[in-house]
């Protein structure tokens, strides 16, 4: 947890520095990636699956009040309960006070991005209750005590070497450097947490508006135990977490897992709509739907709408040569990556120097051609650079060599000048037709790169001589 | 396809090539003249702006841009050899200027404003503009002319017809260099990770001469290249296509 | 009505009113309804699927009547000395003479109700079964998967709880994509999928993870072996 309290520029000089990390990262990123890829250009087409998915998204949002409100009210017909939760207090509230009337000791957990949003865990243990994550990469950072490192790979930054320390550590494991032996670990470890547990907290990949359902993707299974074995399942989901049909569904379920893994479909999709029926002899006695706003109500009136259809895929943190370099925890927030630039400014506006996020990138566009929906992030990265600026959170020097640059570059004449004054320079400091070293901040860019000196004449200068030259 | 005699286009060489690599400049010259086209270079023309808006500064960028619409005025197509500074114009000037006087204008600059290889491929229709090489040349895809303006064959179809040149093919061609304007300093760390990325894939292709649409990653390559003592040049594609015997 | 829901639903309505006509425009751009497949359709959804399914590390036992699928079942019982089963109703999962092969191989097919005030104990009882069947609704041939519309005499926990899971599919079950099954579902179920029953579950292959160093491990959490005995008379 040290990694939050250090500054952004901290945390990526530490990330960089970090030759395990960045052996996990290439490793995984680059598997993503191919898998993606492979996934998509397998498709009849891929284009149009993906338009798809963005219009459910758009008519999602354009309709959200109409969906919750059947999403909820559906729900309630089922038998199920919903909690509208206009911040992550209301949510934490409903959770922990359930859990208390319920006297509810012990949770197992599936993957929720919403629930790290909010930090409900550290809530319901201050509640004195345990809440174990379930998941093996959550179930592993949990252990280490650590945040997610990737949306949908959270332990992505873990050597086998730290994880089988991680066993040892606390279940006693011998230590080994065998995969599958570890994973049998963690199987054991964990069944009996689900089976004695009093209540299963899951995530919600998608609401479904007309059949009052919440859909959870998973490969491990993990989710299915937990929304089926304890009495109590709560899922937690953001409001714009929606889409209108059962039929609309069956496009994001495809978009989703091939962004995510490359798979044609995630092992299990749980369409789950309220508790066991009378006739059914499993599932959960209780079911609590807590919608989740926290901000989104907000958002979802303005430039970043369209932030609001993103689906947690991770297809944009494995593509950002970025996140590549630097991984997840550098971001600081609980979303990673060119989306979580986008997000944790958005949705954690109080965290220290989230302003800065929006300035992590090459502005490459990568990450906008790998989102399944489309979603402009540069664009909105270059609006969320606009606010902080208007705010004054730009730095004094970068305030004052905009000033000089928009003066140069509305002034011809000084403009022109300029030119022939870095020629002179270059001639006097520029060393075989290149700069070494320059005054700072320029330093910065010649730490390891050369500077390229400044030509006898610029281009215009050229020109102007040619055409007087055609005038004569 | 349309012919290219007879035609006129407004030069805009960006301010990075204007004041760095006039060179580059002077090679789009070349090669549209040798096209027949007239080439217009209006006076007082700097920059597009990209530097401020990149970075948050929209009133100096709208002061800037604003500028440069008018400089820019008339019908003629305008022609840039650069995909970023194309994509600022075609992109970004939109939002840039949405609810404002010059709305109109800037739409309008916008759909006539073109990248150099996709001038002469798309609207042109030409592939062959006379260029000889001799060597191994490997093509860098800029991003910003690759995502955000589509121009993905453009470049190919026009190296292949260098005399004597023979193309190879770069691992992570599609891969940010690291340079994104105040980005390379702002994040230098990081950007100095990307170019290190770059700069091995690079020397792995094998490559005489590492091409590309932009001056901008142009600058960061060619910096890296040069620091690290690598016998690979980077050049700009108009400089490899006004290349002749 | 409370009044969080209320003011929720205020401050997006509040907030639609700058953009519900652009996002509009942009959600009928394309119609919603999912395809009914996304690859290139095969004619043999059989074969198709079982390909699929290989790709998994799922096994499809192709079976040509009632008689050699029973066959394919006692083989796996017998090979893993299974005590007792997880199973749905028998006639749920649409194989007559289970109960004869249960009675012949030894095996005990374990109440499957937990909904009960010893819910935990009744799980304790449960977990040791290494082996679990069930049915399945429908199998989409393109991409391997099983969809199974849970309810009353199909528990969630017979494809859930044990390392083997076996499920009987028909060939006259398969459909070509999840477009097919979701339409498929929604004529034999109406317009509430949830009207009796709490859940529908589409699995595709066996539990997987690939949390440590992206090496890919079968069975976390469910199943890590699952078979397909797939009859297709």
């Amino acid at each position: 947890m040290t990694t939050q309290t250090l500054s952004f520029y901290n945390r990526v000089d530490d990330a960089l520095r970090d030759g395990s990390l960045r052996t996990a990262l290439d490793r995984a990123t680059s598997r993503f990636i191919g898998n993606r890829a492979a996934a998509l250009a397998a498709l009849a087409g891929p284009d149009a699956l993906r338009d798809q998915a963005r219009a459910i998204r758009a008519y999602a949002l354009a309709h959200l009040d109409e969906l919750l409100n059947q999403l909820s009210d559906n729900v309630e017909a089922h038998g199920g309960r919903v909690c509208w939760a206009e911040d992550g207090a209301a949510a934490r509230r409903y959770i922990t006070d359930l859990a208390r009337e319920r006297g509810v000791k012990s949770i197992v957990k599936s993957k929720s991005m919403a629930s790290e949003e909010i930090h409900l865990n550290t809530a319901l243990e201050q509640a004195g209750i345990e809440v174990i994550e379930t998941d093996l990469g959550e179930y592993i950072i949990q252990l280490a005590n650590e945040t997610p490192s990737h949306i949908i790979a959270p332990a992505i930054h873990k050597t086998r070497e730290q994880v089988s320390a991680l066993f040892t550590q606390h279940l006693g494991e011998p230590p080994t450097d065998d995969v599958p032996a570890m994973t049998r670990a963690a199987r054991r470890a964990l069944r009996q947490r689900f089976l004695r547990a009093d209540m299963g907290i899951s995530g919600v990949n998608f609401g479904v508006a007309d059949s009052g359902a919440v859909t959870v993707v998973e490969n491990e299974g993990n989710a299915r135990l937990a929304t089926t074995v304890p009495r109590i399942h709560v899922a937690i989901m953001g409001i714009e977490r929606i889409v209108r049909s059962f039929e609309d569904l069956g496009v994001m379920l495809q978009v989703l897992a091939r962004s995510a893994t490359g798979q044609k479909l995630s092992v299990y999709t749980s369409i789950i709509s309220g508790p066991a029926r009378p006739n059914e002899s499993d599932g959960p006695e209780e079911f609590h739907l807590v919608l989740l706003d926290n901000g989104r109500s907000q958002i979802l009136g303005g430039k970043y709408a369209e932030t609001l259809m993103c689906i947690r895929c991770g297809a944009c943190l494995n593509i950002c040569p970025v996140y590549q370099a630097i991984g997840g925890h550098a971001y600081g927030g609980v979303y990673s990556g060119p989306i979580g630039a986008v997000l944790t400014p958005l949705l954690q506006p109080d965290l220290p120097e989230q302003h800065t996020l929006p300035f992590a990138s090459s502005l490459c566009g990568a990450c906008q051609e790998a989102c399944p929906v489309r979603i402009a992030i540069p664009d909105l990265l270059l609006r969320l650079r606009a606010d902080a600026v208007q705010q004054g959170k730009a730095p004094p020097i970068e305030r004052l060599a905009m000033e000089g640059y928009r003066v140069l570059m509305t002034n011809p004449a000084l403009y022109r000048a300029s030119g022939k004054l870095g020629g002179i320079a270059s001639r006097m400091f520029g060393r075989k037709r290149r700069f070494r070293q320059m005054p700072p901040p320029l330093h910065l860019w010649t730490r390891k790169r050369d500077f390229p000196a400044f030509p006898a004449e610029t281009f215009t200068e050229r020109w102007e001589k040619r055409r007087k030259s055609d005038e004569r | 396809m349309t012919t290219s005699q007879g035609r006129r286009v407004t030069l805009f060489v960006t301010c990075i090539v204007d004041s760095l690599y006039p060179q580059i400049g002077e090679a789009t010259v070349a090669i549209l003249e040798r096209l027949g086209i007239t080439v217009h270079v209006p006076r007082g023309l700097t920059c597009c702006g990209q530097m401020a808006f990149n970075v948050g500064f929209r009133d100096d960028a709208y002061a800037i841009a604003g500028r440069t619409i008018e400089v820019l005025h008339g019908d003629d197509d305008v022609v840039l050899p650069s995909g970023s500074c194309a994509a600022m114009i075609r992109h970004l000037y939109p939002e840039l200027f949405a609810d404002s006087p010059h709305a109109a204008v800037a739409g309008y600059l916008a759909r006539r404003t073109y990248e150099l290889t996709e001038y002469l491929v798309d609207v042109l229709g030409v592939t062959q503009v006379g260029a000889h090489f001799d060597g191994a040349i490997a093509y860098h895809h800029s991003c910003h002319g690759l995502r955000f303006l589509g121009i993905k064959d453009q470049p190919r179809k026009l190296l292949e017809y260098v005399a004597g040149a023979k193309i190879v093919s770069l691992a992570g061609h599609d891969e940010c260099c690291g340079f994104g304007g105040l980005f390379a300093i702002k994040q230098a760390a990081i950007s100095e990770t990307m170019l290190d990325r770059k700069l091995a894939n690079i020397a792995a292709s094998g490559a005489d001469l590492v091409v590309m649409g932009d001056a901008s990653c142009m600058t960061q390559i060619a910096g890296g290249l040069s620091r690290a003592g690598s016998p690979v040049k980077a050049r700009h594609i108009a400089e490899v296509l006004a290349n002749r015997v | 009505m409370n009044a969080s829901r209320e003011r929720m639903l205020a401050n997006i309505r509040a907030s639609l009113n700058t953009t519900r006509a652009t996002l509009d425009v942009e959600a009928t751009r394309m119609p919603h309804t999912a395809p009914p497949f996304v690859h290139r359709p095969e004619d043999d959804l059989v074969a198709q699927f079982a390909a699929e399914f290989a790709k998994l590390e799922g096994q499809t036992h192709r079976c040509a009547d009632e008689a050699s699928a029973l066959g394919v079942i006692a083989d796996i019982l017998r090979a893993h000395h299974a005590p007792s089963v997880i199973a749905w109703e028998h006639d749920k999962i649409g194989l007559p003479g289970l109960d004869e092969l249960f009675a012949e191989c030894g095996v005990v097919a374990l109440d499957p109700h937990i909904v009960a005030t010893d819910r935990k104990e009744r799980l304790q009882m449960l977990e040791p079964a290494p082996v679990c069947i069930s049915g399945a609704d429908v199998g989409i041939a393109e991409s391997g998967s099983l969809l199974i519309a849970h309810g009353d005499g199909k528990p969630r926990i017979a494809s859930l709880l044990a390392p083997i899971h076996i499920a009987v599919l028909r060939a006259s079950q398969l459909v070509r994509g999840l477009g097919e099954a979701i339409a498929q579902v929604r004529q034999e179920r109406g317009a509430d999928l949830f009207a009796d029953a709490s859940n529908i579950t589409l699995i595709t292959g066996p539990s997987r993870t690939a949390d440590i160093e992206m090496t890919l491990t079968l069975g976390i959490h469910g199943p890590r072996e699952m078979h397909v005995v797939l009859i297709e008379k």
